[in-house]
C-alpha cells in the first residue's frame, strides 16, 4: 500500500484524469480544417484566429465525437486535451473495454494519436 | 461531448482521481483507538496522521492507498489502476469493501483532487 503525504490545495482548480492524448491547438485546428474545408477558407492561417474562433473550432469537434469525451483547452500554453474521463467506466464496462471504445471512438478523428492516462490540474 | 476551456497549472503538484473515503483527522483518530484499545490515549498524542495510517494498513488490502492532507485523509484507489479484467462495478465494490473494514458505513465517491509537493 503507497501512503502519498502531500498538501490538498485549496486553490480554484479542476482536476481530471483522462484515457486521451493531448495535442497542441495548431494541430487540432489542422484536423478541424481537414474536416470543414468550406468554413476554413475563412481562416488560411493559425495566426490569424482569435481565441474566441478557436472555441468556436473545438465546439465544432463536438459534433465528430461521442457524448462522453471531453475537451479541455489550455490556450496560454496552447495544449488541449481530448478523452474520456476515468470515473465515468460504467459498472457493467471492463478496464480495457473502456480503453478500446475510448481509442476506437477518437482514432476515427484523430488516427495519428495513442491515447494514454492524463492526469492534470487547470486553474478555473 | 462536454468542452472544458481552463488554464493547465504548472505549479509542482499531483492530481488525482480516486474513487474511495475521505475521513477527518479526528475520524482516523477514532478509527484507530477503537483497533488499538489497550494504551491509546498517550500513543495518539505521539501519532502523527501518516504513522496512523501506516499501522492501518494491515487491516486491508495493500493496494489501497492513503492520500494525507492537513485536515484529513482520502483512502481508495486512484481510477487509473483499473484492470482490464476489471468492471467498474467490481472496482468500486472492491474498495468499498475496504473502507468498510476501518469505517463501516462511509460511502465511498470519486474525488478529484490536486496536491501539492
Amino acid at each position: 500500500m503507497k501512503i502519498r503525504i502531500d498538501y490538498v490545495t485549496n486553490s480554484s482548480s479542476s482536476s481530471y484524469a483522462l484515457f486521451g492524448f493531448e495535442m497542441w491547438n495548431r494541430d487540432l485546428y489542422k484536423i478541424w480544417r481537414a474536416l470543414h474545408p468550406l468554413k476554413s477558407k475563412v481562416h488560411f492561417k493559425f495566426e490569424e484566429i482569435s481565441p474566441g474562433d478557436l472555441f468556436n473550432i473545438t465546439d465544432d469537434m463536438e459534433n465528430l465525437l461521442p457524448g462522453n469525451m471531453i475537451v479541455v483547452g489550455d490556450y496560454e500554453t496552447e495544449y488541449i486535451m481530448i478523452g474520456r474521463e476515468l470515473s465515468s467506466i460504467r459498472d457493467k464496462e471492463t478496464g480495457k473495454e473502456f480503453r478500446d471504445s475510448t481509442k476506437e471512438s477518437l482514432e476515427k478523428i484523430f488516427p495519428e494519436e495513442n491515447c494514454s492516462n492524463i492526469i492534470f490540474t487547470v486553474e478555473t | 461531448m462536454k468542452i472544458r476551456i481552463d488554464y493547465v497549472t504548472n505549479s509542482s503538484s499531483s492530481s488525482y482521481s480516486l474513487f474511495g473515503a475521505y475521513f477527518e483527522k479526528d475520524d482516523i483518530i477514532d478509527i484507530w483507538k477503537k483497533l488499538h484499545p489497550i494504551n491509546n490515549k498517550e500513543k495518539t498524542e505521539d501519532l502523527e496522521t501518516y504513522e496512523m495510517c501506516e499501522d492501518l494498513e494491515k487491516f486491508i488490502n495493500d493496494d489501497i492507498q492513503f492520500i494525507t492532507d492537513y485536515d484529513g485523509v482520502y483512502m481508495g484507489k486512484e481510477w487509473s489502476t483499473i484492470k482490464d479484467d476489471e468492471t467498474g462495478k467490481d472496482f468500486k465494490k472492491y474498495i468499498q469493501e475496504n473502507v468498510d473494514k476501518i469505517l463501516p458505513g462511509n460511502e465511498c465517491a470519486t474525488h478529484e483532487f490536486e496536491t501539492e509537493c
